[in-house]
């Protein structure tokens, strides 16, 4: 009895070494019987409780129960260690793959479907699509759009900041800020699409999201017309909606175009707000190194989304971003 | 913005419907957002006297009520607060259908009769007014319809543009709606003839931040009524009446859009000031709340301190009360972007502040001061004690643009009626009338000279020789300069066989002040008209001996003669034109509340709305082709979006924001993250760098899924913090895919294996060790020497924190345009016979990778293609740390080869392998 209580010590340092060591299942098992399996030294001492003096046993159990304890820990914590590891041995990851069973088709996002029905269309328009950066500056993104700090109509758009000391970041409230970008770089005439992922710091709910694909157009050129717009919105909305879809122009304003517009399309006879558009503003123009005496531009925007929305009867425009599977299975 | 249609009327003269008014609004730049329609209110509906009112026995809030009306009465059970004796009510009598459809009838409310109810101002769609019964006019005759008596009738809910200070007035928005509608005209309404003085009677310190203060101070009767109309108004609008005076500058800046303030004069403490307020100090505004001001809000103060922030809102201890017997009237105008902040900074965005906000034009504020006189004259027998002052500090310009209609047509691509164009001008307040440069100076012959005279100081009643000429361009809104000097420098250069009317001719003569070395020799300038004639401002002439002469005063004016006056004079000095043609350009000067037309290309937008959207024709831009380079991009994203889809994996698409749980689970640190100061919530505060959370995320939520084997991918960008530079970040493309399900990293390196084929990639892999993947099933991918990105089995630990208990991998490549390219394909002729084909099993150490076997074969032309087998230990190899491997090799041995020949070339395999030093020791099974 006093020749365990002398080695306690040493025991459980030994039951350590021997989990922590343990590398396979057949390793740990043995560590097991060594330390807690019925012939080990801590079991035969319980055992032998019994036959301890009365004044003794409450003090000793107590404390034999207390080793008991720690080493069942330290063998919990082992199998969750070699549980990550013992069940999947290394695999050579070069060799081939194994092909899925299954031989069904995947399921493409409502969103991208739609985004890939309007880059067939604009492609047959003759239209180029530009990829561009997410985290805009406040230059792109507001000031070379005629909206300078404390402009009202930055208010139609409630920005994220990103918090880098200068807040000259955002996180793009629209695609718009591509237009004097690619301007900056570009050449007239061109005809662009720019499709890509915004942000809007607003409440979230089945008609308003805070995350979404907006599609930028801008075309520029010489004698560039407000009825160009007009026919080449028509057949847009005609290719994504089809031939009975039509569209209207209703007087707006955005700063950074003049006129401008709200686009609605009349789709199953009923007409739906889409987006925005316009001439481009001959200081946006000016802005991006165009000379607006020579040439004239158009440009326009709306969010997949609500193209999916008018298009997919959607009730819940989260659940776009909100991945569940059952939902994306219809599409 | 609530528009109501009976009061909208009052300002045109002829009445519209609300579907009139709607389509007439629906042509401008305003929302429509809803219709309030008052409907046809059902004649059950009556007006009745509260006789009596007792407490409900079994309910605390609800009370009992006896009304009468003629020799009928009837009891009610009703909860209003308001409920007393001796009210006029709106009772809704049994089968009375509200506005809203619900149908009154006899009820028994918790064990009470009630035979009908009495109704609210909002259940009747009078107003939102919820709080309790609608109070009628206590002198009404009782029980008449209320369709008789009550008839605000319909209100159009609507959203004004954020660049028309104007359609935040009902006047401005009536006047849209007369130029939207057939033969409409607007009444303006009544205004008192009064004549300011320019007494500096408030001290203002801030002039840029108040460029126009008028006031007055006026004694006004006691306990005054705003008349039913005026609060019917207020109410439609939305507004709460509170006495006279205050009611009246409501209704005002709602009628005009200027906001404005009564103090009560009796509280002022000495003169009042515009200044900035002192740090520390405080307002206690009209409704209540303490006001801690900085030195950034613009102030109106006495001597006792601050008395309203200029723009929001009125302090308390000045308030016009119904006791007030004398006022003083501010009509300010107060810098937009100071209101604005103020506002925003201290969580009061008022009427006032919204229209300040906007930018309001200076002649409104003694448009609308005459109106508030006027009504305060009628309703509070106001009269004016002192003043009113108008202490002025900014120039109210006149905006004169020239709509070239030949441009705007290119610009529309339609061509415009010019008589419909003049006309929808003028309905819309432009003054526009056909340019022609030779009537315009004609008008001004005979008005007097006067050197240096200017639009500031003469207007259009003298000239000299530059302003005149910049007078007249300046009707066109084309700044060519003042000054000779400057009319030659902006114009282009001419020989005088062309001139044309419109460009200009240049002479020196007497110059009376010192010479200057940059005159050029310059000294008068003269507009060309046509037929050899010419009109200029002059004051001195050649004689007869070819000696200047100043004229006689009374001949100092504008006067036409022949061009030769100047061009055949021997100081001639050139002719300048500055416009190619005159031709249908339309002369328009802006009305004063359309401050937000500033350039021709605003003109072409009225125009565009004169024609109508709905007659713009549809055509197609006809460009030449792009100059600039193909971008295949994003078409190359989506043939790989394809792709993976045909592999019968999901799309999805993840936030791309994150929470810091996000970050930590994958042990990423926040610090490396751009983080949003202004997040939704703490669930998106950090941009990720990284897919992989997201969609560990998206497992997940899939339970449902987790039986099935299934994979999804998503496309998204990731964004990193450039750690040199801290006003930067970094951006890149990412593909992530993540497999779900039993043998889901040898299903994930298949779908890798199948892109790395399509894009013809040599793809490398090199094991690493990650802590979200279990080691020994992780690996990174490299193409070309460029690590694509991470892929492996996601450790079980950290599965088990999302509640996940089946297999996940996941990978995530970075992708590039080049990446994206289409592959070259050189293709190879399939020979005619046959390639021999040979299987090979190999015992090798067990960490062998097969990449590394492949590399260790020779690269000869005879070796035409690799496959691997299969891989194969049992317990007694596992022992020895030993697995075999079998592989298949084709050779192109020629047509009909030997055996010999043959076995050559197989030789010469094994031989390269066994040199192999990366592959080390095998045995040829």
């Amino acid at each position: 009895m006093n020749t365990f209580k002398s080695t306690t010590k040493e025991y459980v340092q030994g039951a350590q070494k021997a989990f922590a060591e343990a590398n396979t299942k057949a390793e740990l098992d043995s560590a097991k019987a060594t330390y807690l399996g019925p012939k080990s030294e801590l079991m035969s001492e319980l055992k032998r409780l019994s036959r301890v003096a009365q004044a003794d046993r409450a003090e000793i159990g107590k404390s034999l129960n207390m080793v008991k304890q720690g080493i069942t820990g330290m063998y919990s914590d082992a199998v969750t260690r070699l549980a990550n590891i013992s069940d999947y041995p290394p695999i050579d990851l070069s060799k081939p793959g194994i092909s899925s069973s299954t031989a069904t088709f995947g399921h493409k996002h409502p969103t991208s479907e739609i985004l890939a029905q309007t880059y067939k269309i604009f492609t047959e328009l003759g239209f180029a699509i530009v990829d561009s950066e997410e985290i805009e500056t406040d230059w792109y993104n507001f000031e070379a759009l005629n909206m300078p700090s404390e402009h009202p109509a930055r208010e139609m758009q409630d920005t994220f900041y990103i918090d880098n000391g200068k807040m000259n970041l955002i996180p793009r409230t629209h695609t718009s800020g591509t237009q004097v970008r690619f301007m900056e770089n570009n050449t007239p005439p061109f005809k662009i699409i720019v499709p890509g992922r915004v942000f809007r710091n607003e409440d979230e709910d089945v008609t308003h999201i805070w995350s979404f694909y907006q599609i930028e157009g801008l075309v520029v050129g010489e004698g560039v017309s407000m009825a160009d717009l007009k026919g080449t919105l028509l057949r847009v909305v005609k290719g994504l909606l089809g031939p009975e879809a039509d569209i209207r122009f209703r007087a707006s304003y955005f700063p950074y175009t003049e006129p401008s517009v709200e686009l609605d399309c009349k789709y199953q006879g009923k007409w739906l707000e889409l987006g925005g558009a316009g001439m481009v503003h001959p200081q946006v123009l000016r802005n991006g190194g165009i000379d607006p005496d020579i040439y004239t531009g158009f440009a326009f925007g709306w969010g997949a989304e609500r193209l999916a929305n008018i298009k997919y009867g959607l009730t819940d425009l989260r659940e776009l971003w909100r991945p569940r599977f059952s939902f994306l299975e219809q599409f | 913005m609530r528009l109501s249609v009976n009061n909208t009327n009052s300002y045109l003269k002829k009445s519209l419907s609300t579907k009139e008014i709607v389509a007439a609004l629906e042509r401008t730049e305003v929302e429509v957002e809803e219709i309030l329609s008052s409907g046809e209110l059902d004649t059950r509906i009556i007006t009745a006297k509260v006789k009596k009112v007792w407490a409900h026995p079994n309910a605390d809030r609800l009370k009992i009520a006896e009304v009468s009306y003629g020799d009928q009465s009837a009891v009610v059970v009703c909860g209003a607060p308001n409920l007393a004796t001796g009210l006029v009510v709106a009772y809704a009598q049994p089968k009375t259908i509200l506005p809203d459809g619900t149908k009154i009838d006899r009820a028994t409310i918790r064990g009470e009769k009630s035979a009908g109810m009495l109704c609210s101002a909002k259940e009747l769609v009078i107003s939102d007014d919820h709080d309790g019964i609608l109070e009628l006019d206590p002198d009404l005759p009782l029980g008449i319809s209320l369709c008789d008596i009550e008839n605000t009738g319909d209100v159009v809910d609507i959203k004004t543009p954020a660049n028309r200070w104007d359609m935040m007035s009902v006047l401005g928005l009536a006047r849209e709606i007369s130029a939207n509608s057939l033969k409409n005209e607007i009444i303006e309404p009544k205004r008192s003839e009064l004549s300011y003085f320019d007494k500096k009677v408030i001290n203002v310190k801030e002039i840029g931040e108040c460029t126009r203060f008028i006031s007055a101070r006026l004694s006004v009767q006691h306990n005054s009524q705003s008349p039913k109309w005026l609060v019917d108004n207020l109410v439609a609008a939305g507004m709460r009446p509170i006495n006279a005076v205050v009611d009246i500058t409501n209704f005002v800046m709602l009628e005009t859009g200027q906001p404005s303030h009564a103090y009560d004069n009796a509280k002022i403490l000495g003169n009042l000031q515009v200044r900035f307020a002192k740090n520390k100090e405080s307002l206690t505004t009209l409704d209540g709340s303490v006001l801690k001001l900085t030195k950034a809000d613009l102030v109106i103060a006495d001597r006792d301190g601050c008395i309203a922030l200029a723009g929001v809102m009125g302090g308390a201890s000045t308030e016009v009360s119904d006791d007030t017997s004398e006022i003083l009237l501010e009509v300010a105008n107060f810098n937009k972007t100071t209101v604005r902040r103020a506002a925003l900074r201290h969580g009061l965005r008022t009427e006032a502040s919204g229209r300040f906000e906007k930018g309001l034009p200076l002649p409104l504020q003694d448009f609308a001061f005459s109106r508030i006189i006027s009504l305060l004259q009628t309703i509070c027998g106001a009269k004016i004690l002192d003043g009113p002052n108008d202490q002025l500090y900014a120039w109210p310009w006149v905006r004169h643009i020239g709509l070239r209609v030949r441009k705007a047509e290119r610009f529309l691509g339609t061509s415009l009626d010019e008589k419909q164009l003049l006309h929808g001008l003028h309905a819309r307040g432009f003054e526009a009338e056909h340019f022609s440069i030779t009537k315009e100076a004609r008008k001004h012959l005979g008005k007097p000279y006067v050197w240096g005279a200017s639009y500031k100081l003469n207007g259009d009643a003298a000239f000299d020789c530059g302003y005149f000429v910049d007078y007249i361009y300046s009707l066109i809104g084309k700044m060519v300069g003042h000054q000779c000097l400057e009319l030659f420098e902006s114009g282009k250069e001419i020989d005088e066989s062309e001139l044309k009317p419109g460009d200009t001719v240049f002479r020196d003569g007497p110059w009376e002040k010192l010479e200057s070395k940059d005159r050029k020799g310059l000294s008068h300038v003269a507009l060309f008209i046509g037929n050899g004639k010419i009109i200029h401002a002059r004051d001195t002439v050649r004689n007869t001996q070819g000696e200047w002469e100043k004229l006689p005063k009374d001949q100092q004016m504008v006067v036409e003669e022949s061009v030769e006056v100047i061009t055949k004079d021997p100081d001639y000095k050139g002719a300048r034109r500055y416009i190619d043609s005159f031709n249908h350009t339309i002369a328009v000067t802006c009305p004063w509340w359309r401050i937000d037309v500033e350039t021709e290309q605003d003109l072409y937008e009225e125009a565009a709305k004169i024609l109508g959207y709905e007659n713009l024709p549809t055509t197609l831009p006809q460009l030449p082709p792009m100059q600039t380079e193909p971008h295949q991009f994003v078409l190359h994203m989506e043939n790989l979006r394809d792709s993976l889809v045909a592999r019968g994996l999901f799309e999805v698409m993840t936030y791309s924001f994150v929470s810091k749980k996000h970050l930590d689970s994958s042990a990423l640190s926040s610090d490396s993250h751009l983080r949003i100061i202004n997040p939704l919530s703490i669930e998106q505060e950090f941009l990720r760098s990284s897919i992989l959370m997201s969609h560990v995320q998206v497992v997940s939520n899939n339970r449902e899924f987790w039986q099935k084997q299934f994979g999804f991918f998503e496309f998204s960008r990731v964004y990193m913090k450039d750690t040199r530079h801290k006003d930067k970040k970094s951006e890149s493309w990412r593909l992530a895919i993540t497999i779900v399900g039993e043998d889901s990293i040898s299903r994930l390196k298949n779908v890798l294996d199948v892109i790395s084929e399509k894009y013809n990639w040599s793809t490398r892999i090199s094991k690493i060790e990650n802590d979200s993947y279990i080691t020994g099933r992780t690996a990174n991918i490299e193409v070309d020497g460029d690590i694509l990105g991470t892929f492996g089995q996601i450790q079980p630990s950290l599965l088990r924190e999302y509640k996940i208990t089946h297999e996940v991998s996941f990978c995530e490549l970075t992708i590039t345009e080049e990446l994206l390219k289409e592959p070259i394909i050189l293709s190879r002729p399939i020979p005619t016979y046959q390639y021999i084909q040979r299987d090979y099993t190999l015992e090798l150490p067990e960490e062998t990778y097969w990449q590394t076997l492949v590399d260790a074969l020779p690269s000869t032309d005879s070796l035409v293609k690799i496959m691997f087998v299969t891989e194969f230990a049992d317990e007694e190899l596992v022992k020895n740390k030993l697995k075999r491997l079998s592989f298949r090799i084709w050779l192109d041995c020629g047509a009909q080869p030997s055996q010999a020949a043959i076995s050559q070339e197989t030789q010469k395999i094994l031989t390269c392998l066994k040199q192999s030093k990366s592959l080390g020791k095998f045995r040829v099974c």
